[in-house]
């Protein structure tokens, strides 16, 4: 296991009214049992980026250029046909909805079995039948012969997303994407399933890229952090180093969004505690030149409509970029 | 007027409604044209037996020498005007027994609802061979018995409707301010209750002209003289072996009558409420 | 595969459904007894028709009890019925349970045979339309399943019976076939399941097409795709499995109509079963024979739904959890 890395990726969308980049040059990377927390607003393209990953698409997308690279193999994104052959075996999934990832009519066992089947032929009856078994109890499910024979509509949302993450235990993939895993879930219940992703990757190794809108989990769980807008990565670095000293405007705003519990309150709460960026997305059809981000920029001047910020290096991490010409300007 | 307008350009733009409007017209106007503008229907020329087609009989000859144009058209006559009264009488019948069951509730509502499913319980065609043997057949017999066989279906709805409707918190306000229970359903329950009911209508249409012209198809429908598709198929039925006109020309319009009728009932749905896209029959 | 785990709820469902299915043919037999009693006219001499002589007359009488009350006449009714005492036919003097029972298999080997064709066929083609929406294929299916659907049964019928017997003599035009020979059944067999199935292959190739479509846009599958199981697998095994679920319920719905249609087709093809007995009852005026063909097609019906019924509580496990619950 040594890491999976995205170069390049860009994905178009055929629409009516025209060709929508959906996702343009994104460069992600996490090794070998780390965390990469890929952010961004509804509409920015993360769960695009897992489509593209994973060759499932919609019929009007295409991936126009773009490499994956896991361990010392390279893949071409543009052919979905070649990345086919690693799911279920290299790469595993993880959805947002757990009430609608399991087939109603189909027992947790069914599931279980058909990872098995894929992953590991030579298993026997009863061999598959063991492993479903230990995987289940591994992501913490209580009882696990009896869940075997029941059904989805039987176990719990929490119950079912561990189940989720049990089949992806049992595909032992080099890279998890997990698309939002925790966001259909309550407080109590999403830290529990955050548990069990990480028991996942301490148990083998894999490499993740987690796709979320919430800054406060990655803080808490990630080790790198991508920051995407409308399409493209705008910062990425590990948590610490953006965390403390953010380069890119829409990260330093993203933060100041965030609610804590020691915000101020009152009259003054207002000022303070609920921040909002101002503006909407860009036109899809029609992306501002130069920077992407400059409408609705506080910093942005004049250069930035004339120039593409190309990744500046912002603190002490060599790792830690971001795409703007006013890094270090508040 | 506007919104029957909205409806009709969208189901214009459904490709399959486009057809069955095109269909439905197209036998709307054999129906109500072709009596008048062909010959006599019940007009018996022996000498003139099996003719094929020509300009005098652009359909042919039946076993009588009558002109099987003029019959086919009074056939669809019978057809639509059939299928519409029953509709119409069935969708009465099963808003008012409905609306009764869903408002009265308990003991009411109970011996209603165990009518239908009685109804129901028979195969349609079977209960309607049923009641005409024994009642005895005619236009009126008719319609009365293929209503019944429609009642089940309009009064299950009617009383569905009711009874979300009944538990909305301004039907419990209107009570409160004194509305009386017929008002009640006069001014709310029937209004609500007619709209997927009308759609349900259109739909059962083709059913109807099916079951009618299977009825008279078994001789224990119209009557002759009278013509119906289904008894142009019967009298022809009997004479294949010397001729197919006979057979095919009512059979023909019997199909495109029902074709027609299912996609416009179709697209009229989808057109009304979309949501009623389901998997019923 | 089947979801027979929760025993106590399935027998409570079975029960349940049992029960409702025995009142309601309660139901429908007193119903036939009301009807009957509306007739206008002298009750013996409508049913026992232009034969009725006065000793028919005066054994009928007793048999019906027409002397006692009526709720009293209704109960004997009921209770002969469900005796399988269907009385007496006035022309033959056999025992009408006996006709009715000859009959019966004729016409069930007809509705086996035609549902057995029209859930392969329909099941097939819808699989096929789904597998490639937008297709030539799908879009040639989709135009004639529509014709096929609309097609009333007789004509369709009238149809085959037309081209493939009166035509080109391929196969038999009429009756049921010899009751020794076993190919020969099968080939007085074939036209007319094509009648029968013809209506329901197109309705179900629709429906299972619009089914899997809305399906395979699902989560699950996605999350099989992720998994990397591959399309036929997916379209005919996880999602086919799915969809049997509302097709089960509609075919629920349609048996009647199916019944219907089959009087309707054995009379073209002169086929002996409960269709035919109960047509040339009607012509004959032989009404208790008609009134005994009648309560079978209703036993049928009811039997047959409550089958369905069954079989989508099995298909559905999710059927189970409110039954759990009740429980």
């Amino acid at each position: 296991m040594s890491g999976a890395a995205i170069k390049g990726l860009s994905v178009d969308f055929a629409t009516r009214a025209g060709i929508h980049q959906a996702v343009r040059h994104v460069d992600l990377a996490a090794g070998p049992g780390r965390i990469l927390g890929l952010v961004g607003e509804s509409g920015s393209g993360k769960s695009t980026v897992a489509l593209a990953l994973m060759g499932l698409l919609a019929a009007n997308a295409r991936a126009t250029a773009g490499t994956l690279q896991l361990g010392a193999d390279r893949y071409d994104l543009t052919k979905p046909h070649a990345t086919a052959v690693l799911r279920g075996r290299r790469m595993a999934m993880i959805f947002q909805d757990p009430f609608a990832s399991l087939n109603p009519v189909f027992s947790i066992r069914a599931h279980l079995n058909e990872v098995l089947t894929r992953r590991a032929p030579e298993l026997q009856r009863e061999e598959r039948r063991k492993a479903a078994i230990d995987s289940l109890s591994s992501v913490g499910i209580d009882r696990p012969e009896l869940r075997l024979a029941q059904y989805p509509h039987e176990l719990s949302g929490g119950m079912r997303q561990r189940v989720a993450i049990a089949m992806a235990l049992l595909a032992r993939p080099n890279l998890l994407i997990a698309d939002e895993p925790t966001t259909a879930l309550d407080a109590t219940v999403e830290a529990q399933v955050m548990a069990e992703i990480c028991g996942l990757r301490d148990r083998i190794g894999c490499s993740i890229f987690f796709i979320t809108h919430s800054l406060g989990l990655v803080a808490q769980y990630c080790d790198d952090i991508a920051v995407m807008y409308a399409g493209e990565l705008v910062e990425r670095g590990s948590v610490k180093s953006v965390a403390a000293d953010p380069g890119h405007p829409y990260t330093r705003a993203l933060l100041a969004c965030e609610v804590t519990i020691d915000a101020p309150r009152g009259a003054d709460a207002r000022k303070t505690r609920f921040r909002m960026i101002p503006g909407d997305l860009p036109d899809p059809m029609n992306p501002p030149s130069g920077c992407i981000y400059r409408t609705r920029c506080d910093i942005a001047i004049e250069d930035c409509a004339r120039i593409v910020p190309p990744p500046v290096e912002v603190g002490t991490d060599p790792l830690h970029r971001a795409r703007c010409i006013r890094v270090g300007v508040r | 007027m506007e919104s029957v307008w909205a409806i009709l350009s969208n189901i214009w733009r459904n490709p399959s409604g486009r057809i069955g409007l095109v269909l439905v017209t197209a036998i709307l106007l054999f129906a109500v044209l072709g009596p008048v503008l062909s010959v006599d229907p019940n007009k018996i020329a022996i000498p003139d037996r099996f003719q094929t087609p020509s300009i005098t009989h652009p359909l042919g000859t039946d076993n009588l020498g009558r002109d099987l144009f003029a019959r086919t058209a009074k056939g669809s006559q019978s057809a639509l005007i059939i299928s519409l009264l029953v509709v119409a009488a069935s969708l009465l019948a099963g808003s008012i027994l409905g609306i009764l069951a869903g408002t009265a509730g308990g003991f009411v509502d109970r011996g209603i609802t165990a009518i239908f499913d009685i109804i129901s319980a028979y195969p349609a065609v079977i209960l309607a061979m049923g009641l005409v043997a024994l009642y005895g057949t005619g236009f009126g017999n008719l319609l009365f018995v293929v209503t019944i066989l429609f009642i089940p279906q309009f009064g299950r709805m009617a009383r569905a409707q009711t009874l979300s409707l009944r538990h909305q918190p301004f039907i419990d306000a209107e009570r409160i301010l004194g509305l009386p229970t017929r008002k009640l359903i006069l001014r709310h329950f029937m209004p609500n209750v007619l709209g997927p009911l009308i759609v349900l209508a259109s739909m059962n249409i083709p059913v109807v002209i099916t079951i009618e012209a299977g009825l008279s198809f078994l001789g224990l429908g119209v009557q002759p003289p009278q013509a119906s598709l289904g008894s142009l198929i019967k009298d022809g039925y009997i004479y294949l072996n010397q001729s197919w006109w006979p057979t095919i020309g009512s059979a023909v319009t019997l199909a495109l009558a029902t074709l027609g009728s299912t996609l416009f009932g179709e697209a009229l749905r989808d057109a009304a409420d979309p949501k009623l896209k389901g998997h019923g029959r | 595969m089947l979801a027979l785990d929760m025993s106590t709820g399935l027998a409570t469902f079975i029960a349940q459904r049992l029960a409702a299915a025995l009142l309601t043919l309660a139901g429908a037999i007193v119903f036939l007894f009301i009807i009957i009693q509306f007739v206008p006219g002298d009750l013996a001499g409508i049913l026992l028709g232009p034969r009725a002589t006065p000793a028919l007359r005066a054994e009928f009488a007793q048999r019906m009890g027409l002397d006692r009350s009526v709720p009293e006449q209704a109960w004997l009714f009921v209770s002969n019925a469900v005796r399988g005492d269907l009385g007496n036919d006035i022309i033959s003097g056999r025992a009408i349970l006996d006709m009715v029972l000859d009959a019966l298999p004729n016409t069930l080997q007809l509705a086996a045979a035609s549902l057995l064709i029209s859930v392969t066929l329909g099941i097939l083609l819808g699989c096929i339309a789904a597998f490639k929406p937008g297709s030539l294929l799908d879009t040639i299916l989709g135009v004639t399943s529509v014709a096929f659907i609309t097609t009333p049964a007789f004509v369709v019928a009238i149809f085959l019976l037309l081209i493939f017997s009166i035509e080109l003599h391929w196969l038999p035009v009429t009756g049921g076939g010899d009751p020794g020979d076993p190919l020969d059944r099968l080939a007085h067999l074939v036209l007319p399941a094509a009648a029968l199935s013809i209506g329901w292959i197109g309705y179900l190739a629709r429906l299972i097409r619009a089914s899997l479509l809305e399906i395979l846009s699902e989560q699950h599958v996605r999350m099989m795709r992720a998994y990397g199981v591959s399309e036929l697998r997916i379209v005919c095994h996880f999602a086919l499995r799915l969809a049997l679920v509302p097709m089960v319920a509609v075919m629920g719905l349609g048996i009647g109509d199916m019944i219907s249609n089959a009087v309707f087709v054995e009379i073209i093809f002169a086929r002996p079963g409960i269709g035919t007995l109960i047509y040339s009852g009607i012509l004959n005026r032989n009404y208790p024979v008609v009134q005994a063909g009648i309560l079978f097609t209703v036993l049928t019906y009811v039997s047959a739904n409550l089958f369905v019924d069954m079989l989508n509580a099995l298909l559905d496990p999710r059927i189970a959890r409110s039954l759990k619950q009740a429980a």
